[in-house]
């Protein structure tokens, strides 16, 4: 039943988020830098620092603060960045929105090119064209993201000047801030393309050979038709588990395509917490990648479902 | 191969069939030449690479590729070409460690799993939690805790790596250990460990080498991406991310020297998922990209 699945998709989450959780902390604690030296500077008094220390819980047991933080997470107290003082949510909350259009540009370009690649190459499957989509797959696959960043920022958006390279131009739907999304979302968009298309080909060749096509077939119902509405619809189920489980690759993406192209996302706030040694920061960002992980399964989970009458009904 | 033909056992035809593939598919060939090159130079770096990796020169910043250094030189005036082949050494082990422990550690699970029927449920749950760990998460926030290095990075592939590796290795002995010959084994008396080892595993084997083969470009990739984004060893070490990482800045100059280990890195994936998918096709018909 979709709804147990989801269900037990939610309860494998807990000891996730639970195990990001302690993988946070101890960075805030194992970090060989002072948080009391990063708050008060490189100048501050030993009992300046003291203080701090004390005001911070830095000078109780781990264990101790390791509760004291989840007692506070609890909250919704996710703490204030280091360096910036800021409280480490609202800085999360100015990330959400770029990432999250990010992925969905990105989603909204793989998705259907990689379907329809795949569709092609099953269709003529051994031809030259077949040859050629395969080829491109696997380069695809093969090309690191910073790779395809580096080089479409240097040939499509320097060379040529078309498109801007850096940072965000505003929402999406305004034309610059369309004009900036192009190039992040395509590169990171070309990371799946190449899987995506292997596996719609791959199992849509594999459901051609099903009995249910032939029928539809022999019932008179048009090549086309029973390609798409037929074998299409079914070998989609792989593909989209596919995408669930390319989640985590597609999130280490996210991070990469955002330092390139100085996206004001999540990973990116992510990586430059991390390079200061901004823990509360740090644990923010780390915690919000995994929840959006979990919900990029969720969401997969659901799509199958209604893809897959069986995932619902048995 | 004559005498091992005449004992009878299966390896020969497998490995003719390798090499009548191989050297029937030109690109594929050329894909086996590249990793035995990278194999070499990364064994024999300090004979094969024309210069010191780590010597700079003022008077060679930024060079394009010529006679005097193949891939020209980066902004430090270092020769590329040397340090690619010295990078590719700390990409590989790097990559290479992160794989041998997560599909060594995956089999033993998946295999376990399969063999002890009891376990199942439980080892599968845990491979469950372990699937749902987005690597990058492990390799951010372990560069945070180890301060940098390859022990992060090692770790976050291998956990990466577990979680399939145990799925792939389970459902393959599942179909083992319901043959005929496992049952006839207990029955001679060999303990659960000489069936699992003597002949789960090696039936296993095939599935497990192709899954790892495809596995391994995957994780350089994450590898390069993790130290591109200065979650790797510290910079004056040659290591192809932080190679591409510090030839960003100079990207509209000298192109070149961020997209030399680039190519390097792609070349390198790509060999690795073709031959993997060459393999795929010669030894585990049955598994499906």
């Amino acid at each position: 039943m979709l709804l147990r699945q989801l269900a037990y998709r939610l309860a494998v989450s807990i000891p996730v988020l639970f195990g990001v959780l302690t993988v946070g902390f101890f960075l805030m604690v194992l970090v060989p830098v002072d948080p009391a030296v990063i708050v008060a500077g490189e100048a501050a008094t030993a009992e300046r620092l003291e203080q701090i220390r004390r005001e911070m819980g830095l000078d109780r047991p781990v264990i101790e603060q390791f509760i004291a933080y989840l007692e506070r997470l609890a909250h919704g107290d996710f703490g204030r960045s280091l360096l910036s003082g800021n409280p480490v949510l609202s800085e999360i909350f100015h990330t959400l929105g770029p990432t999250f259009e990010l992925l969905i540009a990105s989603l909204l370009i793989t998705i259907p090119i990689g379907i329809i690649l795949g569709l092609l190459a099953a269709k003529w499957q051994g031809s030259p064209l077949d040859r050629a989509i395969m080829t491109f797959a696997v380069v695809g696959m093969s090309a690191p993201a910073f790779m395809t960043g580096l080089l479409l920022m240097n040939i499509v958006g320097v060379g040529m000047g078309l498109l801007p390279v850096q940072g965000r131009g505003g929402p999406i739907y305004t034309p610059t801030g369309l004009l900036h999304i192009i190039l992040p979302a395509v590169t990171l968009a070309m990371t799946l393309i190449g899987p995506i298309a292997r596996m719609t080909r791959t199992s849509l060749l594999d459901v051609i050979r099903k009995d249910f096509v032939r029928t539809a077939r022999s019932k008179g119902i048009g090549e086309r038709r029973v390609l798409i509405a037929h074998a299409l619809r079914n070998a989609l189920i792989p593909t989209v588990n596919l995408i669930g489980l390319q989640a985590g690759f597609l999130l280490g993406s996210v991070v990469v395509v955002e330092t390139v192209f100085a996206w004001p996302g999540m990973g990116r706030l992510a990586v430059s917490a991390i390079a200061s040694a901004d823990a509360a920061m740090a644990q923010g960002a780390m915690v919000f990648l995994a929840v959006a992980f979990v919900v990029i399964n969720l969401l997969v989970d659901i799509v199958c479902g209604i893809l897959d009458p069986r995932a619902r009904a048995s | 191969m004559t005498q091992v033909a005449a004992t009878g056992r299966p390896a020969p035809s497998l490995l003719s069939r390798v090499v009548k593939t191989t050297t029937r598919d030109p690109i594929l060939l050329c894909a086996v030449l590249f990793l035995l090159g990278v194999a070499v130079s990364v064994v024999f770096a300090e004979w094969i690479a024309p210069h010191n990796p780590l010597r700079t020169s003022l008077r060679h910043q930024a060079k394009l590729p010529s006679a005097q250094f193949w891939l020209g030189t980066d902004e430090q005036g270092r020769d590329i070409l040397s340090r690619i082949i010295f990078g590719l050494r700390i990409t590989l082990m790097t990559s290479l460690s992160g794989l041998v422990i997560g599909i060594g550690l995956g089999s033993i699970i998946g295999l376990v799993a399969a063999y002890f029927r009891r376990l199942d449920m439980l080892l599968m749950r845990i491979i469950d939690v372990i699937l749902s760990f987005p690597a990058i998460l492990i390799g951010l926030g372990l560069a945070g805790v180890t301060g940098g290095g390859n022990a992060g990075i090692i770790i976050a592939l291998a956990v990466a790596t577990v979680g399939p590796a145990a799925r792939i290795a389970r459902s393959a002995a599942l179909t083992v250990v319901q043959m005929d010959y496992i049952a006839g084994a207990r029955m001679v008396g060999l303990s659960d460990t000489q069936i699992l080892l003597r002949y789960v595993l090696l039936n296993c084997l095939a599935s497990i080498i192709v899954y790892a083969t495809l596995r391994f470009g995957q994780l350089i990739l994450l590898a390069a991406s993790l130290s591109f984004l200065g979650l790797g060893v510290a910079p004056p070490a040659p290591e192809l991310g932080v190679m591409v990482s510090q030839g960003r800045a100079l990207l509209l100059t000298a192109p070149h020297v961020a997209l030399m280990p680039c190519a390097v890195i792609l070349l390198l994936v790509l060999s690795l998922n073709l031959v993997g998918d060459a393999l795929r096709d010669a030894l585990d018909p049955q598994m499906k990209a």
